[in-house]
């Protein structure tokens, strides 16, 4: 894809990071100056710093995001904020590992400092007000990372290489950060080094626009992506202190939930497919059975591939 | 008593209701619950139970 004049151009040494706008249809370009270093990620739209990215819903698409994936904000907001553009099969992405933060290395390995990605983040933002409360998981690029059956993870070989490159192409203005990993020095994130990446940022296309609009198109006018004017409680709250207020009713969605009967009969084939299901340990009764049936086949045949669910449920 | 209907009461959530009026709407299951709830269950047979080594494809 065609981008814009490039209009940042700049090297993040180690350990330091960036915050920095990137307008709807402009694209963040993060470069392995060296190579092999691990880069943390946060994302904020622009506008309104409630609305913040969410690796958590991220990982719906999967564990490790790819070209075409999306950077997503958290519910009840769930925007589409980034796409990426290019990814190398060298760049391994981690969504589980969160951030380094200085206790790890606290408590870990003694060090009363020591870089970390919480404070370089923290730092990154605070050039427009934020503070380190308001750094979130991040989206790790060049972070190799491997988890077992039992969930319990390990850190392999840095596979990034000098020159590759990640874009992202903004689908809203954000207030993007990009940052150099401050672990990698005693763990084997960055091959037990630190060191720099190139940030560069092009000016939208019409190429870049028109893809904006494309995925915009696609997924970006859900009812339920909501925003501050939908919402009861709107405001931000200024204090600290929590204290509940005895006035308040939640209304839960759809609560009460309703109920109904529907009753089926069975044909001879019917009810041996019961039986089977039964057999198999895929339903606990008859009712069960059928509606366990109805519903697998409904989810799996019927689900669209989108950014939020991005595979279809496949039924057992 | 082999005669008698084998009938079961499925109990459902308002919202897999709206499902079933959905797929009653598509007219490709059934034209009430009862009937969309059972055809929904036997594709699941179909695709999940290996109903074709049986000979029972088709059916529903």
């Amino acid at each position: 894809m065609k981008y814009g004049t490039m209009r940042e151009d700049f090297v993040l040494q180690p350990v330091s990071g960036k915050a920095l706008p990137v307008y709807r249809g402009e694209t963040l370009r993060i470069i392995q100056e060296v190579g092999g270093q691990c880069v943390d990620f946060n994302c904020f739209n622009l506008y309104d710093y409630k609305e913040y990215m969410s690796v958590g819903h991220m990982r719906r698409q999967g564990i490790r995001v790819v070209k075409g994936d999306y950077v997503l904000s958290a519910p009840p907001r769930s925007n589409l904020m980034m796409w990426i553009a290019e990814m190398p099969e060298t760049c391994i992405t981690d969504l589980i590992g969160s951030r380094c933060s200085p206790d790890l290395f606290e408590a870990t390995w003694g060090f009363d400092i020591h870089t970390n990605c919480q404070d370089t983040l923290a730092e990154s933002i605070g050039e427009y007000g934020l503070s380190p409360d308001d750094t979130h998981d991040s989206f790790n690029m060049w972070m190799n990372t491997g988890w077992d059956d039992r969930g319990r993870w390990d850190i392999r070989r840095n596979t990034g290489l000098k020159g590759d490159y990640v874009d992202l192409t903004a689908l809203m203005d954000v207030l993007a950060v990009p940052i150099v990993c401050g672990s990698g020095d005693v763990t084997g994130i960055s091959n037990y080094s630190l060191r720099p990446l190139r940030i560069q940022v092009f000016e939208k296309s019409s190429e870049t626009e028109a893809a904006a609009q494309e995925h915009l198109a696609r997924f970006g006018n859900l009812k339920n992506q909501r925003s501050p004017k939908d919402y009861r409680i709107r405001g931000i709250k200024a204090d600290r202190k929590l204290e509940r207020d005895p006035d308040y009713e939640p209304q839960f969605v759809n609560y009460p939930l309703q109920f109904q009967e529907v009753e089926v009969e069975l044909t001879p084939d019917d009810r041996r497919d019961v039986e089977r299901m039964k057999a198999r340990g895929k339903a606990s009764d008859d009712e069960d059975a059928i509606r366990s049936g109805a519903f697998t086949w409904y989810t799996t045949f019927n689900s669209e591939p989108n950014p939020f669910s991005n595979k279809p449920i496949m039924g057992n | 008593m082999d005669n008698e209907p084998d009938v079961i009461s499925i109990r459902l959530t308002q919202q897999q209701i709206e499902v079933l009026e959905r797929l009653k709407g598509d007219g490709q299951l059934g034209s009430d619950y009862s009937e969309v709830l059972l055809n929904a269950f036997r594709k699941y047979s179909e695709h999940f139970l290996g109903k074709g080594r049986f000979g029972n494809v088709g059916r529903a």
